[in-house]
């Protein structure tokens, strides 16, 4: 059981811009859910979290820690913040420097005061790290130009969730489409007042060309994802969040075509959504796939994926509410790992 | 090797069944048109010989099906025969520099979609979460059980039965003959329809406005954020939202060159969208006879009703028969329970106008029904009346969807995401239809 102690002490500072250059470690957090997270949240064995607030475009961090720390960041609404708005980043082992993360990488920053969420995790078994001082570095027009252009271009998440909704782009926490819609207006608005409705074609092609510009801006996502996907499917044979599973379910199919004679039962034991279990499920269905992660009879193989608390000994197996002898078949890089359980 | 042969050769078959209906409906010479129409016509045919299948009990293999289907093509080859086909002369058109820029941009962001969704709907394996549920997992199922799988409790990875089964058809039908359920070939004959339909969807609309009008509707519709990144995501909503379209695009080339067969074209594809999911009765089949009854002259009324019952009453198969089999129409029991969330009005409105789903598409699109409507009160001869009336289906559509999330328990998909934006994708696609469709564009005035 991870002890949830709070060796760390660092306090807020509101600042007063001390205008002075970044130096040491600079650090971009990036979307937490743009990448897996579960070997971090299994391995830590420690963490501290808290909030600072202020305004600035960086925030610079003091401390030292002999292991490096998983950080998280996320700028609050209220007492909570959107975990779909959480970034992450890397703080290195250091004996005794700055890191000077750059709040601009986050879409909801917009240059003024806010409460940011920090929250740190360590693997070291007794941690020795503290941070001196956290301070926040001004804004310059050059950080809101410079952060305007990079909010617009970041991707859009590929998540599983984006059949259902897709977040949109947003530029200094104002919606892209707001921005655009607000200037279609003003321009139509214009040539309305000058031309009335003999303009009708003016007007409706600016309104299409509206239409395009965002289109062009998503179009450029579209490729990225063709471009990314393809490339990890051909070389790792991986695929978003999905990550190994597909090669989980071909190792699986694999092992139970070494036992014909035994009627195979999967049991995947796991966290949070169902999907990679339901994923799992249909790649191997007619083999009847369980997502209850119970113990349950004659199961042959167990599938622990995308688990922060289970162990295996080397002979029993302990996931969930799962406790039985088995063999380690394979592991993945995903973290999944595939287990067969002696016939009784 | 094999499965590819085998799909190919079932792909062959419901194109060449297609054609023959697409002929013997809409009874139109272009060959390219028939072609590009040929598998949206098949997936309905398809539907229904499965579904007498599942009614009297035959099992889904592949001997069966094919002997069916041969039958079915046969029968319709011959019928369509005797059919006389009304040649229409193409419309000349000459290109100019600012129709140069126009087809230009517009392949571009047709390339890329195409590609897009190429790669993840046939290249790369299923990916979205309702594959593994609704969709291709209930296909893969009943391929297995050589019968419609009608599971309730979610124990093989199936829930909602009341899904109809247009989609699933298709995908079973590829897979027939093969030993094991072949993922990219039940994904394939979905994005090659989704390609076959917004092709027709094309030709259809440039017989009636022309290609650059066409071309630009087109692109609209595909660049729209969410609808764009359903081609390449193997749901019933893409589907449902193309035979909504192609029903609506005969319709208007019905109202244009007052030819019968375009409305029974309309008719069969406002059919197909019911059998595809099952909103398609409520925003498709419903909102289109309100509408035709709106269109038509008193005299005409019924007779144009009784000259497509036939046709139309295949929509009541698939609720029939869920109420016979006691399983209810709707996978959501709460959703009769009416009464006003405010809760999800702010949301409802950030979707419309703010988040990433539709990006500017609503907001433009309201600005240009504004103007339009303004224009077509004033009778102004830009405006083709008759058609800006029927966008009074898409803007059903859009009630309809609002109510349904703001007026009952359906609020707490819209809060969670779940659900509502896909909706969504029916109404502002028709209306961006209907709107092109009443804006008489000749880029030739502008160089």
């Amino acid at each position: 059981m991870k002890s949830i102690l709070l060796p760390f002490s660092f306090f807020a500072v509101l600042l007063f811009a001390i205008p002075c250059k970044a130096e040491n470690v600079r650090i971009r957090p990036v979307l937490a859910l743009s990448s897996d997270q579960s070997s971090i949240l299994a391995s830590y064995k420690e963490y501290s979290e808290g909030s600072v607030q202020g305004a600035g475009s960086k925030l610079r961090i003091s401390y030292h820690s002999s292991s490096p720390l998983n950080g998280y960041i996320a700028i609050l609404e209220g007492t909570t913040y959107n975990p779909a708005n959480l970034y992450h980043f890397l703080l290195p082992a250091d004996a005794g420097g700055t890191a000077t993360i750059d709040l601009t990488a986050l879409t909801t920053w917009n240059g003024s005061a806010h409460s940011y969420y920090l929250n740190f995790l360590s693997d070291a078994d007794d941690t020795d790290a503290e941070f001196s001082q956290m301070q926040f570095l001004q804004t310059t027009a050059g950080d809101l130009i410079g952060a305007s252009l990079q909010h617009l271009m970041q991707v859009e998440p590929y998540w599983i969730s984006s059949a259902h909704f897709l977040r949109g782009y947003t530029i200094l926490g104002i919606p892209f489409s707001i921005l655009l819609e607000l200037l279609t207006l003003i321009v139509i608005g214009i040539i309305l007042l000058r031309k009335g409705t003999r303009a009708l074609a003016p007007v409706l092609c600016i309104l299409i060309a509206s239409t395009f510009l965002y289109a062009l801006r998503f179009d450029v996502d579209l490729l990225v994802y063709t471009e990314r996907h393809l490339n990890e499917w051909w070389r790792k044979h991986t695929y978003g969040e999905a990550r190994d599973l597909y090669s989980v379910s071909d190792a699986l199919k694999n092992d139970i075509a070494l036992h014909p004679e035994t009627s195979a039962s999967v049991n995947v034991c796991f966290d949070s959504t169902d999907y990679y279990a339901k994923l799992v499920r249909y790649f191997l269905y007619p083999i009847p796939v369980s997502i209850t992660g119970k113990q349950e009879d004659k199961m042959t193989h167990v599938l622990v994926t995308r688990k922060t608390q289970w162990s295996y000994d080397g002979t029993i197996l302990h996931c969930g509410e799962i406790n039985q002898r088995a063999k380690r078949i394979q592991t993945f890089n995903d973290g999944s790992a595939l287990f067969s359980l002696p016939s009784s | 090797m094999t499965q590819f042969i085998i799909f190919i050769g079932w792909t062959g078959i419901l194109m060449i069944e297609g054609f023959c209906i697409a002929t013997l409906i809409a009874r139109i010479t272009d060959f390219k048109q028939r072609l590009a129409l040929a598998l949206p016509c098949a997936a309905l045919s398809n539907v229904l010989i499965l579904f007498l299948n599942t009614v009297i009990h035959v099992p889904l293999k592949p001997a069966v099906l094919l002997l069916e289907h041969t039958l079915v093509v046969i029968t319709i080859f011959f019928a369509q025969k005797n059919v006389r086909l009304i040649l229409v002369q193409p419309c000349k058109e000459s290109t100019t520099m600012n129709t140069k820029i126009v087809r230009s941009f517009c392949r571009t962001i047709l390339l890329i979609s195409l590609l897009f969704s190429f790669s993840h709907a046939v290249l790369l394996p299923s990916y979205q979460i309702d594959s593994f549920t609704n969709w291709t997992m209930r296909s893969k199922i009943s391929f297995y059980d050589h019968s419609i799988a009608f599971d309730t409790d979610e124990s093989r990875g199936m829930a909602k039965p009341q899904y109809p089964i247009l989609v699933h058809s298709l995908q079973i039908i590829v897979n027939e003959g093969n030993r094991e359920w072949n993922d990219h070939s039940a994904n394939a004959i979905l994005w090659l329809l989704t390609l076959s339909s917004f092709t027709a969807l094309f030709l259809l609309l440039q017989r009636l406005r022309g290609t650059d009008v066409s071309l630009l509707a087109v692109t609209l519709l595909i660049s729209t954020p969410l609808l764009g990144f359903h081609l390449a995501v193997q749901y019933g909503d893409i589907h449902l939202v193309t035979m909504l379209l192609l029903s609506l695009a005969a319709l208007l080339l019905w109202l244009e060159e007052k030819n019968m067969s375009w409305l029974s074209l309309s008719a069969l594809f406002v059919t197909a969208s019911v059998w595809t999911k099952s909103e398609g009765l409520i925003v498709g089949l419903l909102p289109w006879l309100c509408l035709i009854a709106l269109l038509c002259r008193t005299s005409n009324k019924i007779t144009v009703v009784s000259w497509h019952l036939a046709i139309l009453s295949l929509s009541f198969l698939w609720p029939l028969f869920l109420i016979i089999r006691g399983l209810g129409l709707t996978p959501h029991e709460t959703d009769f329970h009416i009464a006003f969330h405010p809760e999800g009005f702010l949301q409802a409105l950030s979707g419309l106008f703010a988040a990433g789903s539709f990006g500017v598409t609503w907001f433009c699109l309201a600005c240009a029904m504004l103007l339009l409507t303004i224009l077509a009160y004033r009778k102004d001869p830009r405006v083709d009346q008759t058609m800006l009336l029927t966008s009074l289906w898409g803007l059903a559509a859009l009630v309809i969807v609002l109510f349904t999330y703001l007026f009952t328990p359906n609020v707490a998909f819209l809060l969670s995401g779940q659900s509502y934006y896909r909706p969504l994708m029916i109404p502002v696609s028709m209306l961006i239809l209907s709107c092109f469709a009443s804006w008489k564009l000749d880029l030739h005035k502008y160089k």
